[in-house]
């Protein structure tokens, strides 16, 4: 992957992390997924077959697991939007502290690319920084796709690291968890009237 | 032999899948339980004819298949596994049938409830089998999306809640170990094994020539991914409100299958890169983890807790002795560990099996710890007695035994204040449950009493079936530690 998409994908993370709406931020996740996605199918030329074909996989998957994500944030709609503990700036500020602490922290893994190796790692400090740092539940089921596309651009700078069925069985496992995590947001909307985690905390005080 | 284990197999994982098709194929409640019921008990038998083999040619290589391995170690796994969703399915009409819903809506739930259950019985099955580190975390990885559904079955607020924890903490955790299996992949396909899988033996081949931070790296975020999901403190959050809000047959398969098999793909992980990562770092990850769990738990143990509840904190016991067991890494103690997942499968399941009568005939223990068992039912007094003595490590239990067995071979291997620490925890332990159980059959009971004897046949059943397993354990756990098995596993020598 070239060093502009991965920019773009460390970008789009942290956008997430900012924007107000968890319908914009799942339109912001779904793009940084497909941009994965379309990042590894332009990395297929010149490499083998299996590589091109786990390169399909991953749009595949990108397009599944974002349709499901939009569609869940499309459906499942708080009244009131929530009241996040902290404004917009101090969530970046919060975010980019800790994807400092964890690139920081990640040895360098042996990746064909330094980058890609330091990109993974700051999309996972991403993925921490949205549950640690965002109520609405719907960021945690962002938070396993940032996490994964880290997982995902990793493996894309190791060709033949994993092997093809190790992919493909990721890639079931993810689109199952996003569809339960779906269902979920239902239940706890119908449970509590929302979908706030802060309301969720409350059933054990 | 190796023929009919070709065939066993496939069919241990592929008929109680085929048993979860036929349930939601049932146009009456009663036909559903008796297909998952009868089923379900079953399925369970290729499951224990493949470990029966194992166990019988334990001291020979490994039997090995497209995807699958059988040996010793995996065929105590597997067979808990098999008796715990054997029993899960003879208590789960007797759940059902105490949940109250309207005739439409107990059809779809009876359906649902089933099919889930027993497709996550089969991947619990599967995993002891797997042969690959990926497929075992695709295994874990697809039992999160089933047991979370589990948990949150009966709807309310907090039974939600359970689950969705459980769903996020558990997936943030194996996707740690995901990353950590991308990091080993990377560092395997760069050293002198060129991997083309993740196979057991193939990173065992490959450890010796694997060093550096990166590995490392590698296995601490694989092994903390793993404690996630197998509730290991300090990141078992998710453990206590998951056991108490699922049905009680599911928080049996939580409990006694589900993570004792994530303790399972630690061990073997742990038992493969030892060569790279130093014996000695594995050795203290793994006794630091099981000594936090049983610290973390012990207080539990004295509190009063609804009866689920404290079985769930009774779980983090356990888990904390086996991953103990584990770190210490010698012959006694390995012993110690098989002889321990065995009968703290059967003494816990027991447990849970008891939880459907108690909360049927004393409601209010769902929500404060159960009182006068002993006047309010004596076969339900039997249950809960069996399964918290066993459970504390009264003798005869066998937990008596591979507790032991775990010190002693704590003091074996030279780490006498390892053994001193657990033995104190472990008798604080056994004080809090001893004083739960004399709490809970004395007193003045609330709840009614069970109209006949035809209220309490199953539990009473179950009882007696649990006493046989566990005293056999007994008798057969002190010869454990010279047995073919144990030594098989570490090489043939002592």
């Amino acid at each position: 992957m070239s060093n502009v998409i991965l920019i773009a994908l460390v970008t789009l993370g942290l956008g997430a992390v900012a924007v107000r709406r968890p319908a914009i931020a799942a339109v912001v996740i779904a793009g940084q997924t497909l941009l994965v996605g379309a990042g590894a199918l332009g990395a297929a030329p010149g490499r083998s077959t299996e590589f091109l074909v786990a390169a399909l996989l991953l749009m595949a998957r990108a397009v599944a697991v974002s349709a499901i994500a939009l569609f869940v944030v499309a459906r499942v709609r708080d009244r009131l939007p929530h009241d996040d503990v902290h404004g917009p700036l101090v969530r970046l500020c919060g975010a980019l502290a800790l994807l400092l602490a964890v690139t920081a922290l990640v040895p360098s893994f042996g990746l064909e690319s330094e980058t890609a190796g330091r990109t993974a790692s700051a999309l996972v400090a991403i993925a921490l920084a949205l549950v640690l740092l965002r109520r609405a539940a719907a960021y945690a089921v962002l938070a396993f796709l940032v996490f994964d596309n880290g997982i995902a651009v990793a493996a894309v700078a190791a060709p033949g690291a994993l092997p093809l069925a190790v992919e493909l069985g990721v890639a079931f496992d993810l689109v199952l968890l996003v569809a339960v995590a779906a269902v979920f947001q239902g239940r706890i909307l119908r449970a509590f009237g929302t979908t706030d985690t802060a309301a969720l905390r409350s059933v054990r005080d | 032999m190796t023929e009919s284990v070709d065939v066993l197999v496939p069919l241990a994982v592929f008929l109680p899948l085929v048993v979860a098709l036929a349930t939601l194929m049932g146009g009456t409640a009663t036909w559903i339980d008796r297909v998952g019921r009868t089923g379900g008990i079953v399925a369970a038998l290729p499951a224990l004819a493949i470990a029966a083999v194992a166990l019988a040619r334990a001291g020979d290589p490994a039997l090995t298949g497209p995807w699958w391995r059988v040996d010793g170690l995996g065929a105590v796994f597997l067979a808990t596994t098999a008796v715990v969703g054997a029993l899960a399915c003879a208590v789960s009409p007797a759940y059902l049938r105490a949940t109250p819903t309207s005739r439409a809506g107990s059809l779809t739930s009876r359906r649902l409830y089933w099919s889930v259950m027993l497709v996550f019985w089969a991947v619990l099955i599967a995993v002891p089998l797997a042969d690959n580190l990926g497929l075992a975390w695709i295994l874990l990885e697809g039992s999160t999306a089933a047991s979370a559904l589990l948990i949150a079955f009966s709807g309310k607020a907090s039974a939600v809640e359970a689950g969705w924890k459980y769903l996020v903490l558990t997936s943030l955790g194996l996707a740690f170990t995901l990353f950590g299996i991308v990091i080993l992949s990377v560092q395997m396909a760069s050293g002198p094994e060129v991997a083309a899988s993740l196979g057991w033996d193939r990173i065992a081949a490959a450890a010796p020539g694997l060093e550096g931070t990166a590995i490392v790296a590698a296995f601490v975020l694989m092994l903390a991914g793993l404690a996630t999901k197998g509730g290991w403190a300090p990141v078992h959050n998710w453990l206590p409100d998951a056991h108490s809000e699922a049905p009680p047959p599911v928080s049996a398969l939580l409990s006694a299958a589900l993570l004792p098999t994530v303790a399972l793909i630690a061990w073997r992980l742990g038992d493969a890169l030892a060569p790279a990562v130093g014996r000695d770092t594995v050795r203290g990850l793994f006794i630091a983890f099981g000594l936090a769990s049983l610290a973390v738990a012990v207080p539990f143990l004295w509190k009063a807790l609804p009866w689920k509840r404290l079985l769930a904190y009774s779980s983090l016991e356990h888990m904390g002795v086996i991953v103990l067991a584990i770190g210490i890494d010698n012959r006694i103690a390995t012993a110690g560990a098989l002889v321990h997942v065995a009968g703290h499968g059967v003494a816990k399941s027991l447990g849970f099996a008891a939880a459907v009568p108690l909360l049927r005939y004393q409601p209010a223990a769902g929500r404060r710890p159960p009182r006068g068992l002993a006047h309010l039912s004596r076969p339900l007094a039997g249950a809960v007695s069996v399964s918290l003595a066993a459970l504390a490590g009264l003798p005869p239990s066998p937990l008596f035994v591979s507790e032991i067995l775990v010190l002693w071979g704590a003091a074996a291997a030279g780490l006498a204040w390892v053994a001193v620490v657990a033995a104190l925890l472990l008798a604080l332990g056994f004080l809090g449950m001893g004083h739960v159980l004399v709490e809970g059959l004395g007193g003045r009971p609330s709840g009614r009493r069970p109209s006949g004897p035809r209220g309490t046949r199953l539990i009473l059943a179950l009882t007696c079936v649990a006493v046989a397993m566990l005293l056999a354990l007994t008798a057969f756990a002190h010869r454990l530690p010279d047995s073919t098995l144990v030594l098989h596993l570490f090489g043939g020598s002592s």
